[in-house]
């Protein structure tokens, strides 16, 4: 089981770009803002064709693989936390299963399992339009998992949300990835790649410049020439912690 | 769903007789005695109301859908050139002067094709749906221009007044000819988005997750424009323009469903053949001097007010 891309360009938002995803891992993508991460993002779940290299599932390639297959095999969280109607948090779970032809039966399990896994019981009745931004974004997560895919690929999923929402949200991918699924999530807080990842990649101005465990890639040298922030780790009882000192000129 | 439709079903059931008795003549089931009584129910009425079903069927059915696609509640069928396209024809085929009793609808069957062809063709390569719901209005606007323009060079007052007649839309006077041209392309179209309900359902999602979902866009787009196509454009063939039922009709039916686009197809179907039939026999027995109420007319006039509703009801949602 495997996800890769190699030699993927796609116009002038993603130069390059060579990784391997692993299963049971949490992987994090980071770097500055246009550096191409949602684009390397969309290219590993088969919505960009990469220009040059290939984009495989399982050895596959990508692009002649139906759309049903991949539906089927990889879950896509959206940055747009857009839901079109006011439908209720299962019937916004279900969703997840339209990449299967199942019988009712097996995809109400799925999706009462999904709402299980982001403790949304209480919730499945309740009218997206009277969620709160947590909820909305466990719900969302809900309709990813109900479609049981194998790889989880999330952009920004801790956007707008609350620390204490964040950290929960990371603890839902953390379970998930020691349930032998793949988890890839564009992140924006280093702290949370740096202490909650297995791996770290960090692209730049569309290309890859760094890759592996988070201790070993997020390194101060890493964040100056990447970010241009002068910044340390501080070592605390729950892990470290990133003290910025300033930007360097 | 199959409550509401069922629901839905059951008040065409019952609208449906009633609509036959209703009428200048009003036809008392138990005592006929009027002695063409027969002739105007069968020649005259049961066409009619058949017609007014498939009509309804049609623009209810393609505004569930298209509202589902553009994922925005005061999306109609209408806006998108579909129906101009098919007027424009219509128009023409008047002010050529409409030799036989076909000429009308099948000209107007060729304008909202070529309204389809012409939005699969600046639309289709990007599949998007904002490049979708421009180019619609840009074929509307162009198609109302030339139907403008045609009636300006209409050769004398009759030909004009048949003409903005004609556009004002309305059932009268039609025939078992008119069902039969309309329900074939009608129901194919219905047919059409059903089989699209679930790449609609993914479409709530934004199209960026629909297609992580597995849905091709383009191939959704094609479905699209052909169901709404035969659907919206037989009505216009054989009924002339009628607006907002696309639009209000999946509006008042959404609250009794689970809200997902697939399972508002149906039930829009049959709420908006329940909604024309209903008003063509509330518009038969208006009194009006000179004749009777267009139907064009008076769901325009029930219409614009429920926008006005719908709109504040939005944007008090945003506040």
């Amino acid at each position: 089981m495997s996800l890769s891309v190699h030699g993927a360009g796609v116009a002038d938002r993603l130069a390059h770009a060579d990784l391997e995803l692993r299963p049971g891992e949490l992987t994090a993508i980071c770097g500055p803002n246009g550096a191409g991460k949602s684009t390397l993002l969309a290219v590993l779940a088969g919505l960009l064709a990469p220009g040059e290299g290939k984009a495989r599932l399982d050895g596959r390639d990508m692009r002649s693989l139906p759309a049903q297959e991949r539906a089927q095999a990889i879950g896509y969280l959206p940055q747009s936390r857009e839901v079109a109607w006011n439908i209720d948090v299962a019937t916004l779970a279900s969703l997840g299963r339209l990449p299967w032809r199942s019988s009712a039966n097996d995809d109400a399990a799925a999706v009462l399992a999904a709402l299980r896994a982001l403790d949304l019981d209480d919730l499945a009745l309740r009218p997206v339009s009277r969620l709160s931004g947590g909820e909305l974004a466990r719900a969302l997560l809900a309709r990813v998992l109900a479609g049981t895919p194998r790889w989880v690929l999330a952009d920004e999923p801790l956007a707008a949300l609350d620390l204490a929402h964040q950290a929960a949200l990371i603890a839902h991918f953390r379970a998930l990835a020691n349930q032998g699924l793949g988890i890839v999530a564009v992140l924006h807080d280093l702290t949370l790649a740096m202490n909650a990842t297995d791996r770290v990649i960090v692209l730049e101005r569309g290309a890859i410049v760094a890759d592996g465990p988070p201790g070993e890639v997020l390194t101060a040298a890493r964040l100056r020439e990447t970010w241009g922030i002068e910044a340390e780790w501080v070592r605390g009882a729950a892990g470290l912690g990133l003290v910025v000192c300033q930007t360097s000129a | 769903m199959t409550r509401t439709a069922l629901l839905l079903a059951l008040g065409i059931v019952v609208a449906f007789p009633l609509s036959l008795l209703a009428g200048r003549v009003w036809i008392d089931p138990f005592h006929p005695t009027i002695a063409n009584a027969p002739a105007i129910l069968f020649e005259l009425r049961l066409p009619r109301a058949c017609l007014a079903l498939v009509v309804g069927a049609g623009l209810g059915g393609a505004g569930a859908a298209m509202q589902g696609y553009l994922r925005n509640p005061l999306a109609d069928p209408g806006l998108f050139g579909i129906a101009p396209g098919g007027a424009l024809g219509a128009v023409l085929a008047l002010l050529a002067g409409a030799a036989t009793v076909w000429a009308v609808p099948v000209a107007a069957l060729i304008g909202a094709g070529g309204a389809m062809a012409l939005l699969a063709l600046i639309a289709g390569r990007s599949a998007g749906v904002a490049l979708f719901t421009l180019a619609g209005m840009m074929i509307a606007s162009l198609a109302g221009a030339l139907t403008s323009l045609a009636i300006s060079l209409a050769p004398n007052p009759f030909a004009l007044s048949e003409i903005v007649t004609w556009l004002m839309g309305a059932l009268s006077d039609r025939s078992w000819r008119d069902v039969w041209t309309a329900a074939p392309p009608t129901l194919l179209g219905l047919f059409v988005l059903r089989r699209s309900g679930r790449d609609l359902d993914a479409m709530t999602l934004g199209e960026e997750a629909a297609r992580s979902l597995g849905v091709r866009p383009g191939r959704l787009q094609a479905k699209m424009i052909a169901g709404t196509g035969l659907a919206v454009g037989a009505g216009v063939a054989v009924a002339g323009i009628i607006g907002f039922v696309g639009l209000m009709v999946p509006h008042l039916v959404r609250g009794l469903t689970d809200r997902r686009p697939s399972q508002l197809i149906v039930p829009s179907a049959l709420g908006g053949a329940l909604l024309v039939l209903v008003a063509d026999s509330l518009c038969r027995i208006v009194p009006l001097a000179g004749g009777e109420l267009r139907l064009g007319i008076a769901l325009s006039l029930l219409g614009a007010p429920f926008f006005l509703v719908l709109l504040l009801r939005l944007r008090r949602g945003l506040a």
